[in-house]
């Protein structure tokens, strides 16, 4: 299996969403917020981006309070650390001026405790240095936002990650499969990946190994039928490959 | 500064010069010499000891050869600093991730289009894991490949640290350091 990346519709929404706030005025909004259930390629997309733009890349910690959020960013800008609250964020506004980097909080929710306080110094380093900040969290995290007006107001875009469409799971087994799938078998990758694209990759390289056994240079439902190639963690069942999605 | 170059070289090669007076023969300041000459040295083709500076035998041949002395990439001795390249994009996915494979480093920052991506990456984590950058995780991967982790004290700016396959060397362009792998 070839080891690259897919860009899918969620990749799509999520440049559109960054232009957008790119392009905004000075006096606009800088933050994005990204949200979705896990395994739809949260912090897989915006890493990506990330290191292509060579934005900054915090993962927020439970115990996260503003002093040890800034510290946290401090040590990834490579600003001195030491100080007051004060003077480390004098500091460091300082710094994301004059470079203008991007900052992405992963697991934002825990910038939440106590108010929101940690998640308020962002975004005051975001209005004051007119920089990008994108936040990543799950579900729930545009409600708990909304909570905060100050804050709910500075978010310029949001984007919710979805399920994979049956045309991303198609791209997907189109650029990394070495084995050609029909259009039945790639319908049922989608069904019994739930559309999340870290189980897309683990049914792929499945079927590649079981085409490999078989000597099959292409694949489809019929030679699949009644394969497990996933598991459903909740009922604790094997989920096979169905006849019914398709076949020769 | 290919002319510098090459005049330099021809001054020095009737024998050992001071930088005064080779920036007298050649009508330049003495800063503009200096910085010649250390570009020289840099190339290995002028050795200098107590203010006086010599061609060396390599310098000779480039002065027998007649070509060019460019600030190009030096024949394959220095390292590309060009970017955002596949590495420099490694670098900070590196620094984003606690724990990481030559896989996820591909399926994060790959899209098909560069040329042998697999073999530049391998080749490249393997020299920065040699030159102390990266540390390898006890687990290893899915597969049985192996992950490592970029030691947060070695992290020493934004630029990827460069290696130059040819010569083995990583070069750390943020703090100016070698390492011979």
């Amino acid at each position: 299996m070839r080891k690259q990346f897919v860009k899918t519709e969620n990749y799509s929404r999520f440049t559109a969403g960054i232009a957008a706030v790119e392009q905004r005025g000075a006096a606009e909004a800088g933050m994005m917020l990204v949200h979705g259930a896990p395994g739809f390629g949260k912090s897989h997309i915006v890493g990506h981006w990330a290191a292509e733009v060579g934005a900054v890349f915090l993962r927020a910690n439970v115990d996260w309070t503003p002093k040890y959020c800034l510290v946290e960013l401090a040590k990834a800008m490579r600003v001195d650390p030491s100080g007051s609250a004060q003077q480390l964020f004098s500091r460091l506004l300082e710094r994301v001026v004059e470079t203008q980097t991007p900052i992405v909080i992963d697991e934002a929710e825990f910038t939440l405790h106590q108010n929101a306080a940690a998640l308020e110094k962002i975004r005051d380093l975001s209005d004051r240095a007119e920089v990008t900040v994108v936040l990543i969290g799950m579900e729930r995290i545009q409600q708990t936002i909304a909570r905060h007006r100050q804050l709910s107001s500075r978010i310029a875009q949001v984007v919710e990650f979805v399920p994979s469409s049956v045309a991303d799971v198609a791209q997907a087994c189109k650029q990394l499969s070495d084995v050609a799938m029909a259009p039945a078998l790639v319908a049922e990758v989608h069904r019994l990946s739930g559309g999340r694209m870290r189980e897309v990759l683990n049914i792929i390289a499945s079927i590649e190994r079981l085409a490999q056994l078989n000597g099959l240079g292409s694949v489809d439902v019929a030679d699949l039928e009644g394969v497990p190639l996933t598991h459903d963690w909740q009922s604790r069942t094997q989920k096979t490959v169905r006849a019914a999605a398709g076949g020769r | 500064m290919a002319w510098n170059s090459l005049f330099v070289l021809n001054a020095l090669a009737d024998g050992p010069k001071l930088t005064r007076q080779l920036a007298t023969c050649l009508g330049k300041s003495r800063e503009a010499t200096r910085l010649c000459l250390e570009r020289l040295q840099r190339k290995g083709l002028v050795t200098s000891a107590e203010g006086a500076h010599q061609i060396t035998d390599k310098g000779r041949q480039a002065l027998a050869r007649g070509r060019e002395i460019t600030s190009g990439p030096g024949d394959g001795t220095a390292a590309s600093r060009r970017g955002p390249t596949l590495r420099q994009r490694a670098w900070r996915a590196m620094g984003m991730r606690d724990g990481f494979g030559l896989d996820d480093l591909l399926t994060m920052l790959c899209d098909g289009s560069e040329k042998d991506a697999e073999r530049n990456l391998s080749r490249y984590l393997e020299a920065l894991e040699a030159a102390g950058y990266l540390l390898v995780l006890p687990r290893r991967g899915e597969d049985g490949e192996k992950r490592w982790r970029l030691r947060r004290d070695r992290i020493t700016g934004a630029e990827a640290p460069a290696y130059n396959t040819r010569t083995r060397r990583v070069t750390d362009c943020n703090t100016g350091e070698v390492f011979a792998i």
